[in-house]
């Protein structure tokens, strides 16, 4: 059903967004693959509906997983009488339970995603695009959340193959909007207080943030999340060298409008290489430091290859 | 180095440098760029820039480039100058450098003559930047100009004539060499003013250049130590004086007089005197040696106040033959030259006299009163059989005993007898005349145009001949004294109402023919010198009168040894000073003589008629024979070794002076520049700027490459 739905909304093949001229945000060949994948979560999260996950609960579906002894208040119907005739001892018959799991994928829109070649916020709409689907087609509440300074717009409670469309349609139609800084403590803090459903959470973003991270981050800790954070920078930004920023130049901040002069040479590369660097370890510091996984990435990456292996490695997907 | 408008360029500094400066911060139009986050490039370019605003301006190599050239330009909008001569465009320069015997002094490792040098040299080039010199390094601006070099010590020496090449002047000041005289500046100004008052209308035709000419401009390097009795004067011509030496008195202890003389009665007796200067400020006390022939002698100490202050110092000694006697002081100090002073002394005169005459009692009796040894009375038969050959004596060999063939004699007194032949000793006749081409002595007779009256006075005679020293003539009457016709080159020494009374005649024209004696040639010898008087001793008072005496003694002084041209005869000491030429008697048949200095360097001199003219001594010490010591080519001791000292008060001193009197007012030139002008050169600057942006560009294509 969700493959014909994409073959209808793509043009060659693909699932190309509203805005067009950009290829396809997943196609087919990719769809095929994340089929075979879904979304995995290391805690035990209740879902509100059941559905085909098999629930690290015990539960009412068909499969039995273990016995227990029975305690007055149980379900008599789970009671096995076959074994009461032998043992004459009471047990419970337990079964796996199978649930939904809810995906909340956050992506960042602020002015800066637009940085870069290629392109950041592309980049970041195809990963999401493709934790959308795999979550959709394994019946699991997918919402998504686009945010800059704040949560400006969301798809939540989807579930099933059905919207597939709708999420991917929904995240093509995202823009960062010029000039609007994010800000991932505040975007992280609506959403917490938003009160949405355990379940894993997926920041996409350059946290190329000027907030302080770590109250961020806090938003995500604590047993509610299994969350994930995914840092998208440009080639550009990891080696200015790549991007022609050599000379003396006048930066312009495309979120904050800030201005920096800078005279790049040789040692002012060397130095600010060593302070991408030194920034990032402090992202991953801050995640571990909050229960985050962390994932780093660059643009240059191919999305398949992170979506397909990277994103595997480090258990989101399965 | 000055600026004239140092004001104004600090100006323009104050608004130039800071202006500079901030358009280096403002000038880079830096290229707008965005980026996703400004965030990363703060904190990598905090560390860069935290605690070192200048960070950007040390490393900037184009900043200090442009700084420097705006230094160099406002350094020539400033107009610097340096000091130059003061003389115009075109005016020609005589650079005069003392070579005295005080410039050889030597003050912190160089003699002050390779300083005045060192100052000419300078001088030199001064006037290659000034233009002075046509044809110089950088050209002239006035062209015109030229320049001479003249070096003085006892004598002036124009080493090279007035030229515009500065090449030439160079090599004359670098070939100036040291002499031990002393300084004779008046003689190097009178070389120099034919040029100036001739006012450069040329340049005496010495250097064979037209060098037009403006001013002169004399410019004196020296120590002022200038040994001058008469005023110095220059017309027409700027002095100035270059101080050379420093200050501070330098001690020196110099011989400025010395003399040794045999004593009269006892002539192996010789007493040597001494008289030493000190310079310094500090008494000093000294021993003084006295050297005959190298061996030592005596010693004796003297002190000698300081300031100036002179003593003197005096020994005997017994010298029984030739020989040289030295003085040498004891104190080690800036100037050797004068640390010793010589001289040389002839064996005591044992004059050998023979008297040809027919009885004369008083001749023979004054000339034993006066020192001859020997006196031998021949009658005038005796005399036309004797030898020609065995009149002459022996140089060196003394005769043994009386006997009238004895070694031949000094002197011939011919007492109103004529010889037939001219003999080969200096001879002097009284009343009688040798047989010499165009000598003629006329006898005198009653009314023969020519005679004058019987009785004859002396009208005048030449006092400052040393035969005639002491001598007066006032009283001396003559009884018919003869006429005498003297040859062009005799000298006339007294003068009668008649004409010539005694003359001096040269014997070294034709020699020997007369009478009937023909073929007695006297061949190779010297004619000698021949005192011809017209009256006969006893036909005149002189006998008896002191002046006769006086003047015998004075033959036996100066005659002798068949020449009467060297000095020192009779005891007197043989010593030169620097600057002074010697006349060395020859008796050999040696035709040059070669006489080595201890300072090195060495004087030839070809003999000519007996004698050597040596040339100009240029340094003190002892002078040495140097041809072979078989073969003393006829020089007899003591020339072998000559002494020559510097013996001046004005070269011992060495504190040099502050001021030079030069002029007809007796202006006083003093060490300070007082001729001195600002010349501008801010081009210097301007071409260091234009390099410096060279440089800038250089570096600046170099930096867009990178």
């Amino acid at each position: 059903m969700a493959e014909i739905n994409i073959k209808n909304r793509g043009a060659g093949g693909g699932v190309r967004g509203a805005m067009g001229g950009r290829g396809p945000l997943l196609d087919v060949d990719f769809i095929h693959k994340l089929d075979r994948l879904d979304v995995l979560s290391r805690k035990i999260l209740l879902g509100k509906l059941q559905g085909e996950r098999r629930s690290k609960r015990k539960g009412q579906s068909v499969e039995f997983a273990d016995y227990r002894n029975y305690v007055a208040g149980d379900d008599l119907r789970f009671v096995d009488w076959n074994l009461f005739a032998r043992l004459d001892r009471l047990f419970l018959r337990l079964f796996m339970e199978e649930e939904d799991l809810s995906v909340s994928v956050l992506f960042d829109a602020s002015a800066s995603m637009q940085y870069g070649e290629p392109e950041k916020w592309r980049y970041t709409q195809q990963i999401v695009a493709a934790l959308g689907y795999i979550g959709l087609s394994h019946y699991n509440r997918v919402s998504v959340y686009r945010f800059d300074a704040r949560v400006r717009d969301q798809l939540v409670n989807q579930r099933g193959r059905q919207p597939v469309a709708r999420m991917l349609d929904f995240v093509e139609r995202q823009e960062p909007i010029e000039g609007v800084a994010g800000d991932l403590e505040s975007a992280l803090r609506e959403f917490a207080r938003s009160r949405p459903s355990r379940g894993v959470v997926v920041v996409v973003s350059d946290f190329l943030d000027k907030g302080d991270l770590d109250a961020a981050l806090r938003q995500l800790a604590g047993d509610r999340f299994d969350a994930y954070a995914i840092q998208v920078l440009s080639p550009q930004e990891v080696d200015p060298e790549v991007g022609q920023v050599i000379g003396d130049l006048r930066l312009h901040d495309m979120e904050d409008g800030d201005m920096a002069e800078v005279s790049v040479g040789p040692a002012l590369l060397k130095k600010y290489r060593a302070t991408v660097q030194a920034y990032c370890q402090h992202v991953r510091d801050q995640c571990v430091r909050r229960g985050v996984t962390y994932l780093f990435t660059d643009t240059s990456v191919g999305f398949d290859r992170l979506v397909l292996t990277y994103l595997r490695q480090r258990g989101l997907v399965g | 180095m000055n600026f004239l408008s140092i004001t104004s360029a600090l100006i323009a500094a104050g608004i130039t440098v800071p202006l500079l400066v901030s358009l280096y911060f403002l000038k880079l139009r830096r290229k707008r760029m965005d980026i996703s986050s400004t965030l990363l490039w703060k904190k990598a370019i905090q560390d860069m820039q935290v605690n070192s605003p200048f960070q950007r301006l040390r490393k900037s190599l184009l900043l200090l480039l442009q700084l420097l050239l705006l230094a160099a330009l406002l350094l020539a909008f400033a107009r610097p100058t340096k000091e130059g001569l003061a003389s115009q465009d075109g005016d020609r320069v005589v650079i005069v450098i003392d070579q005295s015997a005080s410039m050889n002094v030597s003050e912190g490792g160089t003699t002050r003559l390779e300083r005045a040098k060192d100052e000419a040299r300078a001088l030199i080039n001064q006037m290659v930047s000034d233009g002075k010199l046509a044809g110089g390094v950088l050209g002239g601006e006035g062209g015109g100009g030229g320049g001479m070099v003249v070096g003085f010590g006892s004598r002036a020496r124009v080493l090279e004539p007035m030229t515009s090449d500065p090449t030439r002047l160079r090599r004359a000041v670098d070939g100036i060499e040291a002499t031990d005289g002393v300084s004779r500046l008046s003689d190097a100004l009178r070389l120099v003013e034919p040029l100036a008052v001739s006012g450069g209308a040329n340049d005496g035709g010495t250097s064979g250049e037209n060098v037009a000419g403006g001013g002169l401009d004399v410019i004196v390097i020296s120590d002022g130590k200038v040994s001058e009795d008469e005023a110095l004067l220059l017309r027409g011509a700027t002095v100035r004086y270059v101080k050379i030496g420093r200050d501070d008195v330098l001690a020196n202890v110099g011989f400025v007089g010395m003399s040794a003389r045999r004593d009269f009665e006892n002539p192996e007796r010789v007493a040597v005197f001494g008289e030493l200067q000190n310079s310094g400020d500090t008494l000093v006390e000294t021993g003084v040696t006295l050297l005959v022939d190298g061996r030592v002698q005596k010693v004796s100490r003297v002190s000698i106040p300081g300031g100036g202050g002179k003593a003197v110092v005096q020994f005997e000694v017994r010298l029984m033959g030739a020989g040289m006697v030295e003085l040498v002081h004891d104190v080690d100090d800036a100037l050797a030259a004068d640390n010793r002073a010589g001289a040389g002394l002839e064996a005591p005169r044992d004059a050998h006299v023979l008297v040809v005459t027919k009885g004369n009692g008083f001749l023979v009796r004054v000339l034993e009163a006066v020192g001859a040894k020997r006196v031998v009375v021949m009658s005038p038969e005796d005399f036309a059989v004797m030898d020609p050959d065995a009149l002459r004596r022996v140089p060196g060999k003394r005769s043994s005993g009386g006997g009238s063939g004895g070694g031949g004699f000094d002197l011939i007194v011919f007492d109103g007898v004529s010889p037939a032949v001219v003999p080969a000793v200096d001879s002097v006749y009284f009343g009688a005349a040798p047989p010499i081409d165009g000598l003629r002595l006329i006898e005198w007779e009653e009314g023969r145009a020519g005679s004058g009256a019987r009785t004859q006075v002396v009208l005048d005679w030449r006092r400052e001949e040393g035969l005639l020293r002491y001598v007066a003539l006032d009283d001396l009457v003559m009884d018919k004294p003869g006429r005498l016709v003297v040859p062009s080159h005799a000298r006339i020494l007294v003068t009668g109402q008649s004409g010539p009374i005694m003359a001096m005649v040269d014997g070294r024209g034709d020699v020997g023919v007369a009478g009937g004696n023909a073929g007695a040639r006297v061949e190779g010898h010297v004619g000698g010198q021949h005192l011809v008087a017209s009256f006969g001793l006893l036909r005149s008072v002189w006998p008896i009168q002191v002046s006769f005496a006086v003047f015998m003694t004075n033959v036996l002084e100066h005659m002798g040894h068949g020449s009467g041209v060297f000095a020192g005869g009779g005891g007197e000491a043989i010593q030169y000073r620097v600057g002074e030429v010697a006349a060395i008697p020859v008796r050999g048949d040696a035709r040059a003589l070669t006489y080595q200095g201890e300072a090195g360097g060495s004087l030839d001199a070809v003999v000519e008629n007996g004698v050597a003219m040596l040339p100009a001594f240029s340094r003190s010490g002892v002078y040495g024979l140097v041809n072979d010591a078989d073969d003393r080519a006829g020089v007899v001791a003591p020339w072998e070794r000559i002494a020559v000292n510097v013996l001046d008060a004005n070269e011992s001193d060495l504190k040099p002076a502050a001021a030079l009197r030069v002029g007809a007012t007796a202006d006083t030139v003093s060490a300070a520049p007082p001729a001195v002008i600002r010349r501008e050169i801010w081009r210097y600057f301007a071409w260091g700027a234009l390099v410096v942006m060279l440089l800038e560009w250089v570096v600046y294509t170099r930096r867009m490459h990178l």
